[in-house]
């Protein structure tokens, strides 16, 4: 993955509000929900926030004795490649008898939504509703797209949400000892509610009608699944591609290497002006 | 036939004692230091309490009483402190970005705690070594900044003798030094360091009427904990030590 460079990443706003536009009776609704994705494509963002938690880690490491065994050893250990990178998930369209209306939902971080198209498939709209930066591979420019990041949730009040569903591990451990699991049950079908009403009213469906619904996911079909071998979709990979993402305060697109390179780069001068050290004298300081 | 009562009396009581013995004997050994691992004493006494529950580890007190030379024993000086984020960033400077002045404190809390150190040498350490330090700004007032420190020393004065010929009991027990020291609880802060100067002064002594009953005694932790007071900008100060000591068991 870490050859597979897009060409190009262009920012663009979330939706400021919680108004998206409706499927109309004419549109086919791909409704997608996944926790994360399995792969990680070689994009990488972080925030300020991350630059000085990993600075002040860094600074209050370098004070650690060398003998001590909780010691950071290799400086780029304050970095995470896994938190800053882009879990991928493959949506591919094989709907053609309508134009597709895409409402694609994640639960857990940031997600990049690579998007393949059958011949004949066309995507008239998407909405992407995150809780952290959301980004997009191989769609269209010319598509209307609109995201909503946990900013813009918070303004709708809800996070995306699942029906408990009975295969569950939690719903299993609720259902052999209910009196244990009551509050946590109770709490989460108040979320789901919540979620499930204002969905219908964002969007005219319920938000399980009709739903591909899985925790982790690599790919995920909207539309029938081809007959023979011979029709499946090609795959798009993210190497050349147009990225269009939520913005972010800090982005490298590179190898892991390139990535730690940069991130630390924000960080090593960083932590030797706070320990009163002279950068240039030394350039791995918290090693 | 009075006899035989008598006799297997004598041998009921005698073998009730016997087991009463055992019973307390294997309820004891559990928490028994003899040749256990890591004993610094390697063996050479039967120490009573000297372990954490039924078979637990070693004691720190324990470690840091009988291994009174190593600076790696667990004797530890624990701090909380407030500072003036200006005086504590006097020698860098504040960052050019304020959101990353939370590095800055954290870079600059060692310093302070080597400082800190310095005044333990003055007092009742013959050597000090940081072992921690954290540190973070007040979120309500920001100029000033909280640091939590854990600094270890070897005390000046050694514990004193302990018999080994006899099993021994292990003690600890905690004395405030606010109050041994006569000092005010609360400080200006720039009262704080000369209070912990007399409270280490204090601990530095705590332990000679101990020393005198039972021959050995170390201060094996102290604790000195600066709440800080916004509104009337002063340190309320609280702070105590652990005194531990082995006495001989009575036979």
């Amino acid at each position: 993955m870490d050859t597979d460079l897009p060409a190009k990443v262009v920012m663009q706003q979330p939706t400021a509000f919680c108004r998206f536009r409706k499927p109309n009776l004419g549109e086919y609704i791909g409704n997608l929900h996944v926790g994360t994705g399995n792969m990680h494509a070689p994009i990488y963002t972080w925030s300020k926030t991350k630059i000085r938690e990993r600075a002040q880690k860094l600074a209050e490491n370098a004070q650690k004795p060398a003998d001590d065994p909780r010691k950071i050893r290799v400086d780029t250990m304050v970095l995470s490649a896994k938190d800053d990178s882009f879990p991928v998930v493959d949506v591919v369209v094989t709907e053609t008898e309508k134009p597709v209306y895409l409402i694609l939902q994640n639960e857990f971080g940031k997600i990049l939504w690579n998007i393949h198209l059958a011949p004949g498939a066309r995507i008239s709209h998407v909405v992407a509703l995150g809780v952290g930066d959301i980004a997009f591979a191989n769609l269209d420019p010319d598509v209307p797209v609109e995201m909503a990041g946990a900013r813009t949730l918070r303004s709708c009040g809800v996070q995306p949400w699942r029906k408990m569903q009975d295969h569950w591990l939690f719903a299993r451990n609720a259902k052999e000892n209910p009196s244990l699991h009551e509050e946590p049950v109770a709490k989460n079908k108040a979320a789901y509610r919540k979620y499930d009403s204002w969905f219908k009213s964002a969007f005219g469906i319920r938000s399980e009608q009709n739903l591909a619904g899985v925790e982790r996911s690599t790919h995920v079909l909207v539309g029938p699944l081809p007959e023979n071998l011979d029709d499946r979709i090609p795959f798009r990979p993210l190497g050349g591609s147009l990225v269009i993402m939520t913005p972010v305060e800090n982005i490298a697109v590179a190898g892991k290497s390139g990535y730690e390179d940069k991130a630390m780069a924000q960080i090593r001068p960083l932590v030797d002006k706070a320990l009163g050290r002279d950068s240039t004298a030394n350039s791995n300081s918290g090693s | 036939m009075r006899i035989l009562q008598i006799a297997c009396g004598v041998i009921f009581f005698a073998v009730t004692l016997y087991y009463g013995y055992i019973m307390f004997s294997v309820a004891n050994v559990a928490n028994t230091v003899f040749g256990f691992k890591n004993d610094p004493l390697k063996g050479q006494a039967t120490v009573h309490n000297a372990r954490h529950g039924s078979g637990g580890s070693l004691k720190d007190g324990y470690v840091a009483l009988t291994d009174f030379k190593n600076l790696d024993a667990g004797r530890v000086v624990n701090i909380v402190m407030p500072v003036s984020v200006k005086e504590l960033l006097k020698e860098t400077g504040a960052p050019a970005d304020m959101d990353m002045i939370e590095v800055f404190i954290s870079g600059q809390a060692p310093r302070i705690a080597e400082a800190e150190c310095k005044l333990l040498v003055k007092t009742i350490a013959s050597n000090c070594r940081v072992k921690l330090t954290k540190a973070k700004q007040f979120k309500d007032d920001p100029k000033f900044a909280e640091i939590r420190m854990q600094l270890e020393f070897v005390e000046k004065q050694v514990p004193g003798a302990f018999k080994t010929e006899k099993p021994l009991n292990y003690q600890e027990v905690d004395a405030d030094l606010v109050e041994s020291a006569g000092i005010y609880a609360e400080a200006w802060l720039n009262e704080f360091k000369s209070r912990r100067a007399k409270l280490y002064a204090t601990a530095a002594r705590a332990c000679d009427p101990l020393r005198r009953q039972h021959g050995n005694c170390s201060v094996t932790e102290i604790n000195v904990l600066g709440r800080w007071e916004k509104r009337e900008e002063f340190v309320v100060i609280r702070s105590n030590a652990t005194l531990s000591y082995l006495w001989p068991e009575r036979t």
